[in-house]
This record gives structure tokens, C-alpha cells and sequence, in this order.
């Protein structure tokens, strides 16, 4: 076990390389200069002198290879620079919301399985109407786009109920609209997968095998289809908390939640290339965790792939 | 004889087209074997999937009835098949490579067996196990550590478990060598002697038909075209019985 987890961490040095690389090109070939961005908001008509002093104080007048190894040397001691906007350690303004973004995707991904167990299970019910009902369901709930749910839920449960409010200070109970704004669509989506999923293993000789023993559905569902689709499961769900990390930034603008998403959008309206890199890093770190997390759970789950990593 | 089993003009297929199986007839009575032959794609198997329940969608029951053990499965429900399967009937399956959930040891498939037919799991396993000739540290092994003639076992030892009223072994010995195959006939048998059941042996091979049964159906095209002892096969009216003895009796010659 520990060797296929070295294994995957040594697999991943340069592919976290090569996302630095992405990171760092990205952002530096992107329009927009930060300098002028910042003479802008401060109302000063710039000398040219003037943005060349400030060029040479960030090191934007090195070229590109110089300014990404420089980068990434600091970036491997945790020192990512300091925000262009605010003056602070970038790992400080991260540090002081990525809780905030990960607690409301944890919760969203949480929510989103969930749904995806119910819907999924549902959808394969022997009642027609139940089954067409989840069916319909998925594809309303997947068509829809979060910041249209995110609207609706607002004018529903803050603008009429009064259940929740717009502007968060980051307490639990702000956490449930976001994290069902963003849980809903996700898990309808996954949902499909987990329909497909036990379809495709309902049909299996093992299955047949398992009914022909008398055992009841919800026994053959939890003993004989769970553990085998679990796997792929999980990695759906990691891909899933991916695509979730990027539907946060929309997400935490409309409700108001402090997390990465204000910064980051900031960040991108104001050029300050120290903190997109920095995010664009850290969300890469966050997906090739999960990524390795889903692999270590497809390890546990398939008897014939545990016996061939331990062999080799 | 009290019959066991009675099929009665049992016809399947999709509605408004015609029949997979058509209007079969047969009975089977207690502690009878009776051997089930035909070509391949002629409704054999189709045939035990009916009898234990499990026709894939969208296939149906179309018209007749089939009374096990006294019910009448016909249109029973979800729970009627689920209390008789196991008990009342149980199928070992055509392909063991694939029969056995890959996931679970061995083991833990053969005690939920114990379970479901109420026997104390520890000895009715190893009991099944001595039965079919495994060793018992197979029980701690996977599907996929076994060969194909051990997987076959595990099933006929899982059969042992259940004691079905009535067991339908769909061509158990397919794909496997003849020293194998001799001995999962050995061991099928052994589990008709240990628990009485009545057995449904379904083949395209009637040397190993021979083995169980001599009471022979032949079946063609979705029709049950003969009911008779297997060594009058060859002087059947049927063509299609005597196609089949015809060519297991040319099977036979000597290199």
C-alpha cells in the first residue's frame, strides 16, 4: 500500500511540473499588465519611468524563464509572493479563506453523493412513475446552471421565507443554500452515473447469481453491486470535487461566502498574477489530491489489483 | 410420482411477436433428473432463466403457468420468487468464470448461502465444500484466484448449501476439460444423492447428459419436440432428437 501511494506521489512530480508550467504561462501570456492595473485604480497618468520602476520592483521586466524558475524556486518553500492588490503574502490570503472554499465543496460533494445515491437508486425503481419521475428530475436539475439555482433559491428561501441571509460571515447555517446551489446539479450528474452503474452490473452473471440465491435487492445492492462500483465511483466523485472547486468562485459571489472565490475574482479583475498563479497551483494540489484519494479507494475495492501491485 | 415441477404451454418472448418459447410442456417429479438437450439458441436456457425468474428485460411470460412445489410462479410476486428461489429452486450458471461475485471471498458468498437456507454457516461450508472435493482454505480465496472447474464446484458446494427442491444446472461443463468435467458430473450427482433434489441438466452434450439423466427433453427452435429415455433418441420421430444422437453416437467413434 505504501509503495503503490510512493509509487503515484513519484508518478506526480512531473505532472504537478507541468502544472506549474500551465499555471505560471497562463497567467503571464494573458492580457492585462498588474502596473498598469494598479496606476489605473490609483488615478496616476503613469511615466513611462514610472512603470518601468514598478516592472523592476515585481520583476516583470525578467523574461519568462527567468521570472518561473525564480517562481518556482520560492513556490517550493511555500513562498508564493505577495499580492500586487494588497501588499500581503499571497499564502497568507489564501490561507485566510481556502477553509471557507473547502468546507463549502466538502459539503457540496457530501450533498452531491448523496444525490447521486438517491436519485440513481431511484431512478432504477420497479415503480414507472417513480423512476421516470428521477429521470426527469436529473435532467431538469442537470440542465439547470448554479447561478440561476443560486437565484432562485435566494429570492425562495431569503427573499420570501426568510430562511437565510445574502451576506455570510462564514457560520454553518450560511453554508446550506451554497452548498446546495452547487450539490443539486452535481449530484443529479453523478446521479446518472450511479443509474448506469448498477444497470450495467444488474445484467452481470454474478448478479443472476446472487437473485437466484434468494437474497433480497437491498442486500445484492449494498454486498454485491456496491463494492464493485465503488471505485469508479469515487473517481467520478473526485473528478466531481474539481469541477465543484471551480463552480465555487460563481457560487460564493452571489451568496456572499468568504472564500476563494471574491479573491480570486479580484485577483483576475486587478491582473495580480502572485495570487491567480498561486490559486491555479493550490487548485491543482487540491484535485491531485483527490485524484490520489480515489485511486487509493479503487486499490481497496478490487481484490485482483491489490494482489498485482503487492506482487510486483 | 408426485410431480415437482409442472410446466404447462409455457410460452415467452416479447409481446406481439413470436415466441422465444413456444408452448412448452413438462414435468418433473420429486428426486427426478431429467436432462435438457438442444442445439445451441434452441431455448434452453432461456428456459431455466424462466423457471428461476430471471428473464432479462424485455422479455416476458406470454401465456401458460409454471407450479413449483406446489406454487404457482406464473405471476407471482417479487417476494414469492424471492422465498422460492434458493429454496425452492436454484440455478448454477453457464459460465462460472463470471458466476462469482468478484469482489467477495469465496467464503462470504457460500455463508450468505447458509444464511438464507437457516443452516449454522461454519459447518454447512465446510461440509459443501468436502462434498465437491475443495479444500477449505479456498474459502478465503477469490473468484479470480480459482480455476474454472473450482468455480464450478464453489457453485455445485453453494447448491449443497441451499438443498433446492429443484436444481437446474445449465451447462456446468462447458468449456472445461473432460478430467474436470468428470468430476463436477461427480460432484453434481453427489448433490442430487445429498439433499434429494430434483435435477433439470441442460447440455448440447448428451454423453454427459448420460451421466445424471436418463429421462431426456429435446428441445428445437422454442419447441419441446421430445420426451424419452436418452438410448431411444436415436429411433425418435423427431429429427431433431435424432440429429442430436446421430452425432454424439459419430462423436464416440474411435480416432
Amino acid at each position: 500500500m505504501l509503495r503503490f501511494i510512493l509509487i503515484r506521489l513519484a508518478v506526480a512530480v512531473p505532472t504537478l511540473l507541468g502544472m506549474s508550467v500551465v499555471a505560471f504561462a497562463i497567467v503571464a501570456i494573458a492580457p492585462g499588465d498588474p502596473v498598469m492595473m494598479e496606476l489605473r485604480a490609483l488615478g496616476v497618468v503613469p511615466k513611462p519611468e514610472d512603470i518601468a520602476a514598478l516592472r523592476a520592483e515585481y520583476g516583470l521586466d525578467q523574461p519568462f524563464l527567468l521570472r518561473y524558475l525564480d517562481w518556482l524556486g520560492r513556490a517550493v518553500q511555500l513562498d508564493l509572493g505577495t499580492s500586487i492588490a494588497t501588499g500581503r503574502s499571497v499564502v497568507t490570503e489564501i490561507a485566510m479563506r481556502l477553509p471557507a472554499t473547502l468546507s463549502l465543496a466538502v459539503s457540496a460533494l457530501i450533498g452531491a453523493v448523496l444525490v447521486s445515491v438517491v436519485f440513481g437508486v431511484c431512478a432504477l425503481s420497479r415503480n414507472r412513475g417513480v423512476a421516470a419521475c428521477m429521470r426527469g428530475l436529473t435532467i431538469l436539475l442537470v440542465s439547470i446552471p448554479s447561478f440561476w439555482l443560486a437565484l432562485l433559491f435566494i429570492y425562495l428561501f431569503v427573499l420570501t421565507i426568510g430562511w437565510g441571509r445574502l451576506v455570510s460571515d462564514g457560520t454553518w447555517s450560511d453554508l446550506i443554500l451554497p452548498a446546495l446551489t452547487l450539490g443539486l446539479g452535481a449530484g443529479a450528474s453523478l446521479g446518472r452515473v450511479v443509474y448506469e452503474r448498477i444497470r450495467a452490473e444488474l445484467s452481470e452473471d454474478h448478479i443472476r447469481l446472487a437473485i437466484a440465491k434468494g437474497l433480497a435487492p437491498r442486500r445484492i445492492l449494498i454486498s454485491h453491486i456496491a463494492p464493485r462500483i465503488v471505485g469508479p465511483l469515487a473517481t467520478a466523485w473526485a473528478n466531481t470535487f474539481g469541477a465543484l472547486l471551480g463552480g465555487v468562485v460563481i457560487v460564493e459571489s452571489i451568496f456572499g461566502w468568504p472564500g476563494l472565490g471574491q479573491l480570486i475574482l479580484q485577483a483576475i479583475a486587478q491582473r495580480d498574477f502572485p495570487v491567480i498563479q498561486a490559486y491555479l497551483v493550490f487548485m491543482g494540489l487540491i484535485f491531485f489530491t483527490m485524484s490520489i484519494l480515489a485511486d487509493i479507494v479503487v486499490f481497496f475495492t478490487d481484490p485482483q489489483l491489490r494482489r498485482t501491485l503487492s506482487d510486483d | 410420482m408426485v410431480a415437482l415441477l409442472q410446466v404447462q404451454n409455457l410460452s415467452v418472448g416479447l409481446p406481439f411477436s413470436a415466441p422465444l418459447l413456444d408452448a412448452i410442456s413438462f414435468d418433473i417429479a420429486e428426486s427426478e433428473r431429467v436432462g435438457l438437450v438442444g442445439a445451441s439458441g434452441c431455448g434452453k436456457s432461456l428456459t431455466a432463466g424462466t423457471l428461476c425468474g430471471l428473464l432479462r428485460t424485455p422479455l416476458r411470460v406470454l401465456a401458460g403457468s409454471i407450479r413449483l412445489d406446489g406454487t404457482s410462479l406464473t405471476d407471482a410476486s417479487p417476494a414469492t420468487w424471492r422465498a422460492a428461489r434458493g429454496r425452492s429452486v436454484f440455478q448454477i450458471f453457464q459460465s462460472p468464470g463470471t458466476a462469482l461475485t468478484p469482489v467477495r471471498r469465496v467464503g462470504t458468498q457460500l455463508a450468505e448461502a447458509a444464511q438464507i437456507a437457516g443452516r449454522d454457516t461454519k459447518a454447512a461450508v465446510s461440509q459443501a465444500l468436502d462434498a465437491v472435493a475443495l479444500q477449505p482454505d479456498v474459502t478465503g480465496l477469490f473468484p479470480y484466484q480459482l480455476s474454472g472447474g473450482m468455480k464450478q464446484r464453489v457453485l455445485i458446494a453453494m447448491a449443497l448449501i441451499l438443498r433446492p427442491r429443484l436444481l437446474i444446472a445449465d451447462e456446468p461443463t462447458t468449456g472445461l476439460d473432460v478430467l474436470t468435467e468428470h468430476d463436477i458430473l461427480t460432484a453434481l450427482n453427489t448433490a442430487a444423492d445429498e439433499t434429494g433434489a430434483s435435477v433439470l441438466f441442460i447440455s448440447h452434450d448428451l454423453r454427459a447428459v448420460r451421466r445424471i439423466a436418463t429421462r431426456t427433453l429435446v428441445m428445437h427452435a422454442g419447441r419441446l419436440v421430445e420426451d424419452a429415455d436418452i438410448a431411444d433418441l436415436a429411433i425418435s420421430k423427431a429429427p431433431a432428437a435424432r440429429a442430436l444422437a446421430t452425432a454424439a453416437t459419430a462423436l464416440q467413434n474411435p480416432c
